[in-house]
């Protein structure tokens, strides 16, 4: 497949997920992702993206796109389009932040990181655990001895923790 | 009746110190956001048509099954990762590998009284949110929203919460390390809140920061009288000030006294003109402190770099009841009271001074629903402040708040904000880890 086609107008380039498969983008767009950016600078036109897999691919490309047409008058779309962005699972949006962060594209990162404030930020302690993925490293002493360090912080608002891992 | 005592009281309430560094991080440079380091994009490839044909071997993006850990069994199961059916791809196992910068932009964003919670989660976790840098970079992040503080006395004990709006929660703070003497709220800046009271015969303050549970009383003014008081933080310089105007009673002559956190010290300034006419009404905005004069209604600033009062011959607006000042962002000050005797023709408004101009102009008014509900009498008390163009009005008889944006010129109740108890003094309030008391 050929890379940048010098007849047309915009410059393309040409993205590489990890299982090898190629899509198609402008430059203009693409250089949202800084990484991708500075391989535009050392004369790449087709980025191998060994850490991004398809599904994730498409869906960064997908949001690049949407932020590469950014105006003054698209800000409530775009905002709603970002809203619908991050409806996703924590398994997906994993994906996304850690592709986000290797292609150093901040507004998204910025997106994902909030997103993910905002799921957790009530979820209980085990919740929590079980999404990281995260053992318990505390004896139960230790653990007890945290919990009363700032136990007012786990009795109030009792009534708004979500239990659940999603 | 000159008093020049040391700063003698602090604590904190924290076991672990806030100044204690636990995790092994960096101060500030870990918190840059930097481009994840493992996984490189391949060999550098020179030729622009070049194709990576050899296989992907990047460790983290793996497709095989990952087995599961040993000795899984249903007994531990609640503190591991649930096991997934073999066919769906293992991932799971890359979480703890989620880079620390990645894991520090999402714990930064999580609002502030939510973040004691997630220290049981693990111990990395509870090093990472105790951090002396990650507290910093956490108070850096836009804000989490303003919040309504509220303080009482029941009897002996003290008892403060802490509102959230953008939350619409309520968090009861524990304010045990608070002396028996502290019974006034001055008010509250940049993450710090003030207080003030009668220590036997001393009058004292005190400032803290209810997030770190830290406190300390202030050193002693040079004149032991109860006086009018307003701190104001300078986050760009580390720094707070106390300002101490008028005695409360308004009849003593008074030197006005600066207290200078940098300095530890408090200093004595020019004693306010007309101090027989001062009211309680003050705010500060741009390093000015206004203050509003009764019988006439009049204006008088002080300037902290001259400390130097001066009248701003602003005219009131005729029949004003109340006359509260309020500071908004920049260099904005604003006046809010009723309008007009009778409670049927009454109408709460709202003026910004036009500096140069030197008028009160009116620029807003409380839809008349809002008025009724907020004051179904006019002689209904009601208390009003404000920050950063937010004005609020509270009114403690039916436990009702109510919020003036003056940018987007919206009014709206503040939701799921049930005030309770008549003598709470209620002041603005920004959560924030990194508010020093020093």
């Amino acid at each position: 497949m050929a890379s940048s086609s010098k007849t047309e107008q915009k410059k393309m380039l040409i993205l590489k997920s990890s299982e090898e498969e190629e899509f198609e983008i402008e430059e203009s767009i693409a250089v949202q992702s800084g990484t991708i950016k500075n391989m535009v600078e050392d004369d790449f036109t087709l980025i191998p993206l060994p850490n991004v897999d398809t599904e994730t691919l498409i869906k960064i490309i997908k949001y690049m796109k949407k932020h590469g047409e950014k105006t003054k008058s698209n800000e409530k779309d775009i905002e709603e389009f970002d809203k619908e962005f991050v409806k996703k699972s924590f398994t997906e949006l994993k994906e996304l932040v850690l592709a986000a962060n290797y292609l150093h594209i901040t507004s998204l990162i910025d997106l994902l990181c909030q997103a993910f404030a905002d799921r957790i930020k009530n979820k209980s302690v085990k919740a929590i655990r079980e999404i990281f993925g995260i053992p318990n490293d505390f004896t139960p002493e230790e653990e007890a001895e945290v919990y009363e360090q700032h136990k007012w912080a786990h009795e109030e608002g009792k009534e708004h923790i979500d239990h659940s891992a999603y | 009746m000159v008093e020049i005592a040391e700063s003698s009281e602090s604590g904190s309430g924290l076991l672990n110190s806030g100044e204690v560094k636990i995790g092994s991080l960096p101060e500030e440079d870990s918190f840059h956001r930097q481009v994840s380091s493992f996984g490189s994009s391949g060999s550098r490839n020179t030729s622009p048509l070049g194709r990576i044909g050899s296989r992907n071997t990047s460790p983290s993006r793996q497709k095989v099954v990952k087995t599961k850990p040993r000795g899984l069994d249903e007994e531990t199961v609640t503190t591991f990762v649930k096991p997934v059916q073999p066919d769906v791809q293992m991932e799971d196992n890359i979480w703890p590998m989620l880079p620390e910068d990645l894991l520090n932009e999402i714990l930064a964003r999580v609002p502030p009284f939510m973040i004691f919670r997630l220290r049981s989660v693990c111990k990395r976790w509870n090093s990472i949110l105790q951090d002396h840098g990650f507290l910093k970079f956490h108070s850096q992040v836009p804000s989490h929203g303003p919040c309504l503080l509220t303080f009482w006395k029941n009897s002996q004990t003290p008892q403060c919460s802490v509102f959230s709006l953008p939350l619409k929660q309520w968090f009861r703070i524990p304010f045990t390390f608070l002396p028996q003497w502290a019974f006034w709220l001055v008010g509250s800046s940049g993450g710090l809140v003030c207080f003030s009271g009668l220590d036997g015969m001393t009058f004292k303050t005190l400032v803290c920061n209810p997030l770190t549970q830290t406190w300390r009383t202030l050193p002693s003014m040079h004149y032991n009288q109860q006086r009018q008081l307003i701190m104001v933080v300078d986050r760009k310089d580390r720094s707070f000030k106390v300002i101490a105007t008028s005695d409360i009673y308004g009849d003593k002559s008074l030197p006005t006294e600066v207290y200078d956190s940098k300095i530890d010290k408090w200093s004595l300034h020019q004693t306010m003109p007309a101090v027989n006419l001062c009211s309680s009404k003050m705010a500060f905005c741009d390093s000015r402190l206004y203050l509003e004069t009764l019988s006439p209604l009049g204006l008088m600033m002080y300037r902290l770099d001259t400390g130097q009062w001066e009248h701003i011959p602003a005219k009131f607006p005729r029949s004003l009841l109340d006359g509260y000042l309020v500071a908004g962002t920049h260099k904005r000050l604003f006046l809010v009271g009723r309008i007009g005797l009778y409670s049927t023709l009454q109408s709460m408004r709202i003026w910004e001074l036009d500096h140069t101009k030197v008028v009160w102009v009116e620029i807003s008014r409380m839809p008349p629903r809002y008025f009724r509900a907020l004051l179904r009498l006019s002689a209904e008390r009601f208390e009003c402040f404000g920050q950063d163009n937010l004005i609020c009005f509270t009114s403690w008889n039916q436990g009702k708040g109510l919020l003036y944006d003056v940018d987007k010129k919206l009014w709206s109740w503040i939701a799921g904000c049930a005030l309770q108890s008549y003598n709470s003094q209620v002041c603005f309030y920004e959560p924030r880890f990194d508010a020093s008391i020093y």
